[in-house]
């Protein structure tokens, strides 16, 4: 099984480090900033060296085939009996019993107690995780137990701010929805207005074009009509030319007199 | 571990799995509901539809005022020759008046 696998790896693990236990004291130090400040030690002996500063359970616990922590509580004990940790006060909570293993030789592991101090460097994220605050689980009761305090969660929220907080929520998203509303009425009338300006000044526009087409036409006729004075006067000299040469055709007798144009 | 301890911690498990499953649907579902509430609440989406709705129509109005301002452009061209021609025509009326008095000669 997965689990077992890597326990038993973990479990090697262990072994070769259990020997470099004593020298490694900075990584001692630093699990028992782990201590909650009400509960004492509670979890420095779950840590493996093989991780250390983690006190969570291996990668692998948790399989669908078991019930979690129990090949973690079973093939992980603390050491070989339980005296060589009574520096600290063990509160094991678990339901499930360990099993003493025997390793090869008897390895006594002395720990060293914990480590205070002002100037004690802390761990920012276990501090971190020292200050979330105390939350309730989602399932109160056990699987066997049924659950008599259900409601108690929901006894102990007040709805009351939440409620107003939904509500002016509401009422902001309804206000900006008015807000962007009216804006865009506004933008239609505008558009609306334009387009009506548009229309009457292309009407406005065609009428006058209309008319000045006429008076174009009008004032073209001037043109034609200093053509025609042209034509007139080339013909009215040419008219007076050959009544000359007429009058000079006749006898000296004959001749009328030279013509004087006189206007009338 | 006996087999029969491990199946019945087996199925101990998949029932507590199921129980904080079903738990932490209802959480999200209620969850779910009120955002629900909210926006249906609040009707924005509505009022924004509306609104949105309304200026797709001035599409057609705009297209209008487009093409208008096309032919205005246009009308004005036009309306350009015609002001050249009467002024050419306007400054032949003295040219004519001229003739008009040398005729008279």
């Amino acid at each position: 099984m997965g689990s077992e696998h890597s326990t038993h790896v973990h479990s090697s693990h262990r072994t070769a480090s259990l020997n470099h236990d004593p020298k490694q004291s900075s990584n001692i130090r630093r699990q028992h900033t782990i201590a909650n400040p009400g509960g004492g030690a509670d979890h420095p002996e779950l840590y493996d060296n093989g991780r250390p500063g983690s006190i969570s359970p291996g990668p692998s616990v948790c399989s669908d085939t078991d019930l979690p922590y129990i090949s973690y509580t079973v093939n992980r004990p603390i050491g070989d009996s339980p005296k060589l940790t009574n520096r600290q006060i063990v509160k094991t909570k678990r339901k499930i019993p360990t099993k003493q293993t025997k390793k090869s030789a008897h390895n006594i592991v002395v720990v060293k107690p914990a480590a205070t101090g002002p100037n004690l460097d802390r761990d920012p994220d276990i501090m971190r995780l020292q200050s979330i605050p105390m939350f309730l689980p989602i399932m109160r009761a056990t699987l066997n137990l049924p659950a008599a305090r259900d409601p108690e969660v929901l006894e102990r929220l007040d709805p009351a701010p939440l409620h107003k907080l939904c509500v002016k929520y509401q009422t902001h998203l309804t206000a900006c929805a008015n807000f962007v509303a009216t804006e865009q009425n506004q933008l239609t009338q505008k558009v609306r207005e334009t387009d009506n300006e548009i229309g009457k000044i292309i009407s406005a526009a065609t009428d006058k074009q209309k008319k000045f087409a006429k008076y174009a036409e009008k004032l073209a006729k001037v043109q034609e009509l200093s053509h025609q004075l042209n034509r007139c006067h080339m013909l009215l000299n040419q008219t007076l030319e050959s009544m000359e040469t007429l009058n000079n055709y006749l006898d000296i007798e004959d001749r009328l007199e030279p013509f004087v144009w006189t206007t009338g | 571990m006996a087999s029969a301890s491990s199946t019945s911690a087996r199925s101990l498990f998949t029932d507590s799995k199921m129980r904080l499953a079903d738990r932490v649907q209802v959480n999200v579902n209620n969850i779910s509901s009120l955002a629900r509430q909210i926006t249906r609440g609040s009707k924005s989406s509505e009022i924004l539809m509306h609104s949105a709705r309304n200026f797709a129509v001035q599409e057609h109005l705009m297209e209008n005022s487009e093409s208008n301002l096309k032919k205005m452009q246009l009308l004005c061209v036009h309306l350009g020759y015609q002001h050249d021609s009467m002024l050419k025509s306007a400054q032949q009326i003295e040219e004519v008046k001229e003739q008009v008095c040398a005729m008279q000669r």
